[in-house]
């Protein structure tokens, strides 16, 4: 119906990079009033940079904002709320020591000279809570012994308490289930009902045909397509989402795969998943795990080494994993290698050699002193074999580049000699040359008998490395895939599929 | 999957309980002078009461300030050299003129007001970590009243060097002053929109700024009050003293920080009460009186007051 309306939010020619990541080039988009409208796209894509920019969290590098017609700068999200643009985020901005009414009211406290009127609070807190159905919500409660699904239905209060003109909702849906998630889809009718513009940024295909009237697409930071969700079919989402045709890719690794190096059996990342994941990696083979951020696929590699507590038990070799953590499990055969080797896996202003030697240090010591010779020796052995590309052993980490402290990542807990590598996201932020060098060393790697679980949203990668592909949504396993099946639309339907009744 | 709860013991449950709502140091308070009353009967005599709250009054004024700098999330280290800075200008430059007594509290009250607002744009505008930049004027302040003179200057008029000891019986006046403060900050704290944005902006800066507080304008005035209130005590113990020593305020700054903890406010922010800090105000104090009463040597003071400080720390605050 509201094809006719006029526009209330309007972006023009949006650019926006973080140093060398071009996260917007020239993105265009409009919302009108009364029209709730869906944007998506991959992992990456730009959605939350957009949703950021919109809400005064980021200011662009260039392009132009309009609100009403009116050009706007929002160095602030106040000065987004100021000119009616609020937004409901996806991490949890509720302050766990504040009560409910406090974090619902949090920055618009009804007040009559500065003093808070708390009769008004309660009232209008109780009727927002009403609103949404959440009469188990105590508004005088702690919201730190509030549920997760509780905590966004306060988020989602607070956004509604704005009375915006402008609702940028940034997956509210991610942790809501049944019959929440049906009266979340109430009120956002009835908001646009009332003239409210909702931006809906959602993966969830199946809930995005029900909520909203157009639809935006993004793409590496620019926008697919965009236009009335009637005149979108499934699948025709799913293929704009990932659009890009498949590169050519990396020699294909060997297939014949011998016995099983790790087994896991009943790991459970989520209280409703009755069975658990069940997971076998066999000798020299890479198993992929695709899905969409936060459905769990660190989470399933970090149940494996049990810094997430599973009812589940894991098998090393026929053995049963027993201590737990990075360490430990290094000593059992099991290297996990983090996402984020910023902060996770490298000390980044210490020594190449440094780095390398932390995991074995005992390895190459006597007495607590560490062994020069040795050292060297491991350190030699590890840079040939990854080819670091570095002038000296003694130069820090982050003096290198991307794919090069990858590598070093790579040689730390290969100095381990591990049976089974567990790796998230191992391609983020490097670029092409050092893709290809990783690939060729995990290749490597394969040949020799090493069991690899590879998490990657780099789904052209992804298939080309992997034997078979594991989807998982929502802390579950939701399907495999043989390498003959993996395609990027085959894994993607099954990242963002139907939502399960339970 | 991590649900809130389920602590080891309800003994520690309880301790949480009692540290979440700051009366922690009033527990331990009430316990240390109930048994010394029974000890000694000189400690709750009126006079040696009297002589105890008068005690507070400094490290009240100090502590009030840096519970609000503790409670954005701040940390305050200059407020112990600033009063020592205050309290060498207020004598010096009255220097028992009564007509000067005015306009010097108001110069003075002004020179900690500046003081903090530079402190507070350092923070906020530069990003220096406050502890840093309270550090630095820590040195500069202290520097500057041994500057001043390393040796007490000044002197005050009689009628203000009386003033400490106005009182009904075991109240002295100026202590009902501190308590008025108190009072009036804790409905602050509790009741007005500043309160509120300031526990958001200890709690989480970044939500705060992203559901559209202002987060920079609450740090900045919350140093503001504590300078005015660091130069505040500075005037009081130069009426206390009747003159100005460059060291007079020394070791503030650790006091008060050591009361917000007892009191139960959380060092990175966002929890914690003035009603509880206060507690602590008064337990440093109590047990700096009774060593005095019992004669006991002060560096015994210091150690047996690392012990009720870690005892309390370990029993009732909470762990993060």
């Amino acid at each position: 119906m509201p094809m006719t309306a006029p526009a209330v939010l309007e972006v023009e020619d949006l650019h926006k990079s973080f140093g060398p990541v071009r996260a917007l080039r020239g993105v265009d988009f409009v919302c009108r009033r009364g029209v709730v409208h869906a944007l998506v796209g991959e992992n990456g894509a730009g959605k939350s940079t957009l949703v950021g920019i919109l809400s005064g969290v980021h200011l662009p590098d260039r392009g132009r904002l309009l609100v009403e017609g009116r050009p706007r700068r929002f160095a602030s999200p106040r000065e987004a709320l100021q000119a009616g643009v609020a937004a409901v985020y996806q991490e949890f901005t509720v302050l766990p020591h504040l009560t409910v009414t406090d974090n619902v009211l949090l920055g618009q406290e009804p007040a009559r000279w500065g003093v808070v009127d708390r009769r008004r609070a309660r009232e209008r807190v109780k009727a927002v809570l009403d609103e949404l159905g959440a009469h188990d919500i105590d508004p005088r409660r702690p919201a730190r012994t509030l549920s997760v699904s509780q905590r966004q239905l306060v988020e989602i209060a607070r956004a509604l308490t704005l009375e915006a003109r402008v609702l940028i909702m940034d997956e509210p849906s991610a942790v809501l289930a049944g019959k929440e998630l049906a009266r979340l889809f109430q009120v956002i009718r009835r908001l646009a009902e009332r003239g409210v513009s909702i931006v809906y940024v959602s993966h969830r295909l199946e809930e995005i045909g029900t909520v909203a009237d157009e639809i935006t697409i993004l793409r590496d930071g620019t926008v697919v397509s965009t236009g009335p969700i009637s005149s979108y079919r499934r699948e025709d989402i799913i293929r704009q989402m990932v659009g890009r045709s498949l590169r050519t890719t990396a020699s294909v690794p060997i297939e014949d795969h011998g016995e099983t190096v790790l087994s896991a059996r009943g790991l459970r990342l989520v209280p409703d998943d009755p069975h658990g994941i069940d997971l076998d990696l066999h000798r020299g083979e890479v198993v992929g795990v695709a899905g969409l951020m936060g459905s769990g696929r660190t989470r399933l590699a970090r149940a494996l080494i049990g810094l997430v507590e599973t009812p589940g038990r894991v098998e090393v070799e026929g053995r049963t994993l027993r201590q737990t953590g990075v360490r430990a499990a290094a000593r059992q055969g099991v290297a996990f290698i983090p996402e984020d080797r910023k902060t996770q896996g490298l000390a980044l202003d210490l020594s190449v050699e440094a780095n390398l030697s932390l995991p074995v240090v005992d390895r190459i010591s006597r007495f607590g002193v560490i062994s020069r010779v040795a050292q060297r020796g491991l350190v030699q052995g590890l840079v040939r074999r990854l080819d670091i590309r570095l002038a000296s052993p003694r130069q820090p980490v982050r003096s290198l580049s991307g794919g090069n402290q990858q590598k070093v990542l790579l040689g730390k807990w290969l100095a381990t000699t591990p049976r089974v590598l567990l790796l998230d996201e191992p391609f983020r932020g490097v670029d092409v040359g050092a893709k290809a060098e990783i690939f060729s060393v995990l290749e490597e790697l394969s040949r020799a008998g090493m069991a690899t679980l590879l998490i990657s949203s780099d789904l052209p990668e992804l298939i080309a490395l992997s034997h078979r592909i594991l989807v998982m949504r929502d802390g579950r396993l939701a399907g495999e895939l043989s390498r003959a099946e993996a395609s990027e639309e085959a894994i993607m339907a099954l990242a963002v599929g139907r939502r399960d009744a339970a | 999957m991590t649900v809130q709860g389920a602590a080891p013991g309800q003994l520690r449950n309880l301790a949480e309980r009692i540290a979440e709502t700051g009366a922690a140091a009033w527990i331990v308070v009430l316990c240390l002078a109930a048994a010394i009353g029974v000890e000694s009967s000189l400690f709750l005599s009126s006079r040696n009461i009297a002589n105890l709250l008068s005690e507070t009054v400094v490290l009240g004024l100090v502590t009030v300030g840096e519970a609000l700098v503790m409670l954005a999330g701040q940390i305050d280290l200059s407020v112990g050299s600033l009063a020592s800075l205050t309290a060498m200008l207020s004598a010096g430059l009255i220097n028992g003129r009564s007509d000067l007594v005015a306009p010097v509290l108001l110069l003075v009250l002004a020179l900690g007001a500046v003081v903090g607002a530079i402190q507070g744009t350092l923070v906020t505008r530069f990003r220096v970590n406050s502890f840093i930049v309270t550090l630095g004027s820590y040195y500069a302040l202290q520097g500057l009243a041994f500057a001043y003179s390393q040796t007490p200057v000044g002197s005050v008029p009689d009628w203000l060097a009386n003033i400490p000891y106005l009182g009904a019986g075991p109240l002295p006046a100026y202590f009902v002053g501190l308590l008025l403060l108190i009072a009036v900050v804790s409905w602050v704290l509790r009741r007005t929109v500043v309160g509120r944005h300031l526990y958001a902006v200890g709690g989480d800066a970044e939500v705060a700024r992203m559901v559209g507080i202002r987060a920079r304008a609450v740090v900045v005035t919350v140093f503001i009050v504590s300078g005015t209130l660091a130069a505040l005590a500075g005037f009081v113990l130069t009426m206390k003293a009747t003159v100005g020593t460059p060291s007079a305020g020394s070791g503030l700054e650790l006091d008060a920080i050591t009361a917000c903890v007892l009191g139960g406010i959380s060092l990175s922010g966002g929890r914690g009460s003035l009603p509880g800090a206060v507690g602590g105000v008064i337990l440093l104090t109590l047990i700096q009186n009774v060593f005095t009463l019992l004669h006991i040597s002060s560096y015994f003071h210091n150690v047996v007051l690392a012990f009720v400080i870690l005892a309390a720390v370990t029993v009732f605050v909470r762990r993060d």
